[in-house]
């Protein structure tokens, strides 16, 4: 039922997802090759990353028969000219795949993940909030055209398939049908035989909640031959999050930051079959469990009671990223600069904080210093904000942030503005309301908002902005795909 | 080769050719002339080196000890390690020997375990080596017989010629009915040479028992290459290395294949004691299903009945092919205790004798219900273990009912922890890299185990727990008089002999059969 934490290595699946990644990857081309050259007009190629990411909607077969004549059109025509220019003439369907044999030799699977930098961008997206609803595409792909597809990225597998067993045939039957193929349950080795009910409990108790026993099941998973860690880490966290000791989980994910870094070089292909991307880094792709650890890290210290202690961590978080921010996967990375900027938002808010505390103390040189010192961490979380949003793909709430940084400059200078402002007098305990969302990742802006300017809270709230495709930090707790 | 450099001019012959190309290290010009005392030299691959910018890229990464290691300077060490360090694979006849040195030895770590745990008498290893030395005949045949191949490497040897001749014939034989000269030797074998010791030496020990004890208890059994030591382990081949793992547990009447079988290859019945004592086994089914002593007699008389005799005979044969369940002799007393128990209460609650009716068998299977739930002494706990090395994991969750109780729980994460891990552990600790030592010893230290409380505990002893249950059952069958469930009877001839099956190694379907097979010759035997 569950999938067993283990690597797997058995050619038998290596198999099938080579023909699985091999279908999708030459159903999507000729799907590009198909709709795109049809409807090429000029606008449409920004848009059409978005559109092939997501599913293709077959249409009603009324307007299909119409667009059946249409392509038989096409087709006539398209035949007459190859007989005028000499070409023998086929069958419709042979003269398609010319374009496929050139990228044959290649690894399917790799070819699939250059389109995607991210194992969430290839997942679907779904909606479900009705007010983050857009129209749907209107785009439609005929019944027609699916037949066409289907049969194209048929005809490129089969030659594959003909060296395969029946089993696997069978297999990408089903697959393509749209079944799931579910493994007979049988007896097999003793020691997986344990593992697999260890692994049903630890999921089953998960489920109902029984945090202790899951403990449980999770420490001594981890200690078995077999057992990867990089395809349990995610639940393991949640349990040590769960069980109260945040500390435990910081450092559980700071374990395999530091274990499991993607400067290890390792022989992707061979020995770990599953996905590289959806279970550690690369050069190019940080790896889940470090963006999990920051964003622990940042949340864990921002829920510090004491002020030093505060500081401290913040600190050297701030020291962490900066030495991280250096090296390949990170620097690229828009969301490490993302937590980046944030972190350095927290502690000017912090530091402003403890600075309007101490306004009476502080005096001449002194005040200069600790005024300076917000606001370079200010300016700090500007520029790295600036390097977010070199890459466009990634979103977050630019203008909340900004309308943050600014508010933080002013009020260190309220008093010399105006004395008469609303002022910073009764923010002093505000920051409890940040002490309850610390597990929930999923909204910035809960996390921003509280700070120290609720006097413009609402202002500048605009409220598109939120749903504006702010999806990036969710903590992403893809596993690793079911086979 | 096809691209031209410009020139002088040629001039041979009244050449005008100003263009050149190098064929085979001379200058030739395009009409075919080559240049004179123009050699080229090989020198390309200086020119690129002193050309082209080298880069070369120091992929420096920490190992776990925190000193900097460069990746590729890792692989290269690990190369050239490998390379000295290897240790060949030995195949062939030595390859054998070593196989059979690697099982005696796991046989007497089983021996030395017996012993141990269950208190074997101090004759048991005596009589297990003599079972061995009569495997080993058969085993003689195959590594010193002279067939076809075998005879033209030996012609060298110093052995006389009509010697071989005898030896050829003799062979001949042997490889006519075993053409393929297997060894016929698996974990199992281990499993049926201490069985066969044990029913000569009278023990009450059956086969259920031995499952238990590789099982749950921790006989040498699964993965036992392990317990080799390291340069045997890296001399074996993986065939063998696979055989001594053992895979998966033993089922579908493996091990009574097995026992049968090995029984007739050191011609067991002639030189032993051979008949299993039913009697006890009956005995012995009848307390770890809780059923009171009554049925005891009952199927004690049926056996007489059926069987005229105590003690069967253990069922020996030759070839590779299974018999049919009931000719298996344990199965066949496991069948004849459920015919038994069966016949009993239908013939009760037919009569209305109001003894052992369908109350009783309600009463009984709520008592096996609740001990099931939370199993108290060692042998209700070896059955949850033994189940759950049985049934796999998706079955349970898609039968729905089967989801363990907490205790469950809790009492099968005890086990693994004690058992499996421990092994486990010890296994690691020699195989891993320092590396990984360090770096595993963190991240344990950051999750450490928790030791629930009662593990502790000791078991209560099987009798004290039986008679406790005894006590308990009375009570719950008076309250539980009135309650009428007409299917009772049948659900707990199901649970007996499901709990049987599991703990003989057998299928649902084979004891079932077994036990129709049984109840058809009782018929039989009345109707004459």
């Amino acid at each position: 039922m569950f999938q067993l934490p283990v690597i797997d290595r058995s050619s038998r699946n290596r198999k099938r997802r080579k023909i699985r990644y091999q279908y999708i990857n030459s159903l999507k081309r000729k799907y590009d090759q198909l709709c795109n050259s049809t409807g090429d007009n000029s606008g449409v190629s920004t848009e059409d990353s978005s559109i092939t990411t997501g599913i293709l909607t077959p249409e009603n077969s009324e307007s299909s028969e119409a667009e059946a004549a249409d392509l038989e059109k096409k087709n006539r025509r398209k035949r007459r000219l190859q007989s005028v220019l000499g070409n023998a003439l086929e069958s419709s369907d042979d003269e398609i795949d010319g374009d496929e044999n050139e990228t044959e030799d290649n690894d399917p699977r790799t070819q699939f993940y250059e389109n995607y930098m991210k194992p969430q961008h290839t997942f679907e997206v779904w909606k479900l909030n009705p007010a983050h609803r857009v129209p749907i595409h209107r785009k439609r792909v005929t019944f027609n055209t699916i037949k066409k597809l289907e049969k194209a990225a048929t005809k490129s597998v089969t030659k594959n398939l003909n060296y395969q067993t029946k089993k696997s045939n069978m297999y990408f039957q089903a697959l393509k049908c749209g079944y799931d193929v579910y493994a007979k349950p049988q007896l097999s080795n003793q020691k997986f035989m344990h593992l697999a009910h260890l692994n049903q409990l630890l999921f089953t108790n998960v489920l109902n909640q029984n945090w202790d026993t899951a403990y449980r099941c999770f420490s001594i998973l981890i200690r078995l031959e077999e057992v990867d860690v990089r395809s349990l880490w995610s639940i393991g966290s949640e349990i040590l999050g769960t069980l109260g000791d945040s500390r435990n989980n910081e450092a559980f994910l700071e374990w395999l930051a530091h274990v499991f870094s993607s400067r290890i070089q390792f022989n992707q292909g061979t020995n770990y079959s599953l996905d590289p991307v959806f279970r550690s880094g690369s050069r190019t792709h940080t790896p889940t469990f470090v963006l999990n650890w920051l964003w622990t890290r940042l949340f864990n210290a921002s829920v510090i009671s004491s002020s030093t202690e505060k500081e401290r961590s913040l600190q050297s978080l701030i020291d962490r990223l900066d030495e991280m921010v250096l090296s390949p996967p990170y620097m690229d990375d828009s969301e490490v600069w993302f937590i980046f900027g944030l972190t350095h938002l927290v502690t000017a808010s912090e530091l402003s904080l403890m600075f309007r505390h101490n306004k009476e103390i502080l005096l001449g040189s002194r005040a200069d210093i600790a005024r300076n010192q917000v606001i370079q961490h200010i300016n700090h979380s500007k520029n790295c904000l600036q390097m977010c949003k070199t890459n466009n793909n990634y979103k977050f709430p630019e203008n909340l942030i900004e309308q943050q940084l600014i508010q933080l400059e002013r009020s260190l200078y309220i008093d010399e503005l105006s004395s008469s402002d609303n002022g910073p007098s009764d923010n002093s305990d505000n920051d409890e309301s940040m002490a309850s969302d610390s597990g929930a990742t999923d909204d910035e802006l809960r996390d921003v908002d509280p700070l120290d300017t609720q006097q413009y809270q609402m202002d500048n709230l605009n409220p598109d902005l939120e749903p504006s495709g702010f999806d990036v930090p969710i903590p992403i707790r893809f596993g690793y795909e079911s086979d | 080769m096809s691209t031209y450099i410009k020139g002088p001019v040629c001039g041979v012959g009244n050449c005008r050719s100003r263009l050149w190309r190098i064929i085979d290290g001379r200058r030739t010009c395009q009409y075919g002339h080559v240049m004179e005392g123009d050699v080229e030299y090989n020198d390309d691959e200086d020119d690129v080196n002193a050309m082209g910018v080298i880069t070369r890229r120091l992929n420096l990464t920490t190992n776990a000890t925190g000193n900097f290691q460069s990746s590729l300077g890792l692989s290269q060490s690990q190369r050239s390690v490998l390379g000295t360090n290897k240790t060949e694979k030995i195949y062939g006849r030595d390859g054998k020997i070593l196989f059979i040195k690697s099982f005696q030895y796991v046989l007497k770590r089983q021996t030395e375990w017996l012993m141990e745990h269950e208190s074997f008498p101090e004759s048991y290893s005596d009589l297990v080596k003599l079972i061995w030395t009569m495997h080993l005949k058969h085993v003689d045949n195959i590594l010193f017989s002279n067939n076809g191949t075998d005879q033209l490497n030996d012609y060298e040897s110093d052995e006389g010629q009509a010697d071989d001749i005898a030896n050829y014939s003799a062979a001949g034989q042997g490889s006519k009915k075993n053409r393929v000269k297997k060894l016929r030797l698996s974990m199992l074998s281990s499993v049926a040479i201490h069985y066969l010791a044990c029913l000569h030496l009278g023990l009450p020990v059956f086969t259920n028992d031995f499952l238990r004890w590789i099982c749950v208890d921790g006989l040498p059994y699964f993965r036992s290459h392990l317990l080799l030591p390291k340069e045997w382990q890296d001399k074996l081949p993986n065939y063998y290395l696979q055989i001594l793992e053992a895979g998966k547990p033993p089922h579908e009447l493996q091990i009574q294949h097995k026992v049968a079988q090995c029984a007739q290859l050191i011609d067991f019945k002639t030189h032993f004691r051979s008949a299993i004592p039913a009697p006890v086994l009956l005995l012995k089914l009848n307390l770890l299903e809780r059923l009171p002593g009554e049925f005891y007699s009952f199927s004690k008389t049926l056996l007489r009945l059926l069987y005229n005799s105590d003690s069967l005979p253990i069922l020996t044969y030759d070839d590779d092919h299974y018999r049919k369940p009931y000719q298996y002799t344990d199965v066949k007393i496991c069948s004849i205790f459920i015919a038994a128990v069966k016949l009993k209460l239908l013939a009760d609650q037919q009569f209305k004798l109001d003894k052992f009716d369908a109350v009783f068998a309600s009463t009984w299977l709520k008592m096996v219900k609740q001990i099931d739930e939370d199993p108290k002494n060692k042998f209700d706990k070896a059955r949850l273990v033994l189940k759950m090395t049985y049934s796999p994991a998706s079955t349970l969750v898609d039968n729905g009912l089967d989801t363990l109780s907490n205790a469950n729980t809790s009492q099968y994460l005890d086990w693994i922890q004690g058992t499996l891990l421990a092994a486990e552990e010890s296994h690691l600790e020699t195989t891993q890299t320092l590396d990984e030592k360090i770096s595993n010893r963190k991240l344990h230290s950051i999750i450490p185990l928790k030791n629930t409380s009662n593990s502790s505990l000791e078991f209560p002893a099987f009798i004290d727990d039986l008679q406790a249950g005894f006590l308990k059952f009375q009570p719950m069958y008076e309250r539980n008089a009135e309650t009428q469930n007409s299917n009772s009877i049948v659900d707990m001839v199901n649970k007996i002999t499901e709990d049987l099956c599991t703990s003989f190694g057998l299928s649902y379907e084979q004891l079932k059969s077994s036990t129709e097979h049984t109840i058809q010759a009782i018929s039989d035997s009345a109707c004459l």
